[in-house]
């Protein structure tokens, strides 16, 4: 068959389709899965044929044109962000399982030791942490502050909302890339913050202003720690898929581990969105009496290990 | 999988069992995309700018938000809902999986946070050398996501001009070289009626007529596509 006369018999269907791809909304019914067979054997038949580049060209944007309205995603944004925090992120953390796992004994096993340290030879606190740096948390804490004293205007609550979400995140995220460079990184970075969060709580008891400091920490601690760590364990599950690549090539193993550690990496993500909202309203706030921080931070820290738990019931 | 081109088109199978090709974006197209994208968000965070200055903390702590909106999410609201940022669009870019179809919500998130390890050690070196490197000029996050970025297919396509007279040559033609005729012939249109005729010229010997070369290698065409 010559091409014109080719084109002329399966014009109208390639019309009929343009149009419907062009005006997006369904005025009289298309069916357009087989509109779509029946473009993709028109451009097989004008490709063997050898027809003219243009016809040619013409079938295949065709084809891609309606392949992209048939297979359209969703436009479920919500309904996705929710269905990942109900269950996606939790069974995406039990994947990782061991790499949680590990990372969880480093951070505490190391918070704790720079701890009982520091209580034992409160002078060690110099060793780990420079001087300007205790002298500043130190008047950050002290009870008698001014700043301890005055509640701050819902303004500067937000503001600190700002610089949190922008601290935490730049700490997961430098958490997680370290977990590249083959895990080395990532246990520098959360070595390093568990050295130091531990060091600093030890020095905190020394000096006698835990009612200040633990009832700051604990309610966003929950959520923060938990995401750092977490970041670190998807950072250091990719590293180590570099290392350890079984039976892959090393170069599929990384990129399956990564798309393995994405959700994990996500779902600290917004983890840290919400400690930086509990941090900047609620930990900072002066009104409210201590016992109900400690009551609602032990929630927060029982919920957060019940719900991350959860992810093994998914995966069953 | 894909045959090697003198182009950088990629074949991809749909489900249907046929191959499409898509022309993947090189690395100078995506950096000026990426670049007018910058410019926007920087506009954008500027008029927040302004307006925060007026609100004291409060606008400190918006500015602080914006822009952690602005570097992670804006991206990645674009690609899902449009299939390119506006930097992209306006450069005829898209990003699609690389199996063709549209992108969804978890390959556009992966493909921008991501971002992070493309940007190492600085100014996205890592990403630079990844497209460089890969056959569809993917950077890392690319590369996980499954994605690429292409050109939006043009749409202008070309007619035969239609000519009464009829050309019989003394000589057969094989398919390939049927194809470039008529190739020759579509494209006509747009080259200038000068360099259409040098071009044409090159085949008078082969020819062997009196006619003006342009004139007969449309007739030719012509009569292969059956007009």
């Amino acid at each position: 068959m010559k091409q014109t006369q080719f084109v002329k018999n399966r014009e109208s269907d390639w019309l009929t389709l343009e149009q419907f791809i062009k005006q997006e909304k369904q005025t009289d019914f298309v069916d357009l899965p087989a509109l779509l067979r029946a473009v993709t054997h028109d451009l097989a038949i004008a490709k063997s044929r050898s027809y003219s580049p243009t016809v040619v060209t013409r079938l295949n944007q065709l084809v891609m044109a309606a392949q992209a309205q048939m297979y359209k995603p969703k436009d479920k944004v919500f309904y996705q962000l929710l269905r990942f925090m109900r269950v996606g992120f939790p069974s995406s953390v039990h994947v990782l399982k061991r790499a949680v796992i590990v990372n969880h004994i480093l951070f505490y096993g190391l918070a704790l030791l720079a701890y009982v340290l520091t209580l034992y030879k409160p002078e060690l606190i110099y060793q780990f942490v420079d001087n300007a740096q205790v002298s500043n948390l130190e008047s950050m804490y002290n009870p008698q502050a001014e700043h301890q004293l005055n509640e701050r205007e819902s303004s500067g609550d937000f503001a600190m909302f700002g610089y949190y979400i922008f601290n935490n995140i730049k700490i997961a995220f430098q958490t997680f890339v370290g977990g590249l460079l083959l895990g080395v990184g990532a246990l520098f970075f959360l070595i390093f913050n568990g050295f130091f969060f531990g060091a600093i709580s030890g020095h905190i008891i020394n000096i006698g202003y835990q009612s200040t400091f633990f009832s700051f920490v604990i309610t966003h601690g929950s959520f923060e720690l938990t995401a750092i760590v977490l970041s670190a364990a998807a950072g250091t599950h990719i590293g180590y898929s570099l290392l350890n690549p079984q039976r892959l090539s090393r170069s599929l193993a990384v990129k399956q581990a990564s798309l393995r550690a994405f959700p994990v990496l996500f779902g600290a993500f917004v983890f840290l969105i919400i400690a930086a909202f509990i941090e900047a309203f609620w930990s900072s706030s002066q009104w409210i009496p201590n016992s109900v921080k400690y009551a609602v931070g032990g929630i927060c820290w029982l919920w957060v290990g019940y719900y991350l738990m959860r992810g093994a019931k998914h995966a069953a | 999988m894909a045959s090697v081109n003198i182009n950088e088109q990629v074949q991809v199978e749909t489900a249907e069992g046929i191959y499409i090709e898509l022309q993947p974006a090189g690395i100078a197209v995506r950096t000026l995309a990426f670049s007018f994208d910058l410019l926007l968000r920087f506009a954008a965070f500027i008029l927040i700018a302004i307006i925060g200055a007026f609100l004291g903390e409060f606008g400190t702590g918006l500015m602080l938000i914006v822009i952690f909106l602005l570097e992670w999410f804006y991206p990645i609201l674009f690609e899902h809902y449009t299939g390119s940022t506006p930097g992209k669009k306006i450069f005829g870019l898209k990003v699609v999986y690389s199996n063709g179809l549209p992108l969804t919500l978890p390959g556009a998130m992966t493909r921008n946070l991501f971002r992070a390890i493309d940007f190492l050690p600085f100014g996205y070196l890592s990403g630079a050398l990844s497209m460089l490197f890969t056959r569809r000029f993917q950077r890392i996050g690319d590369w996980v996501a499954d994605t690429m970025v292409v050109y939006e297919p043009h749409t202008d396509t070309f007619n035969l001009s239609t000519t009464e007279s009829q050309y019989q040559p003394p000589f057969l033609l094989t398919t390939q070289e049927q194809v470039a005729v008529i190739h020759f012939a579509e494209r006509s249109e747009k080259l200038s009626a000068s360099r259409a005729s040098e071009l044409a010229d090159i085949l008078k010997p082969a020819l062997n007529t009196e006619r003006d070369a342009k004139d007969c290698l449309k007739a030719l065409a012509n009569r292969y596509v059956g007009k």
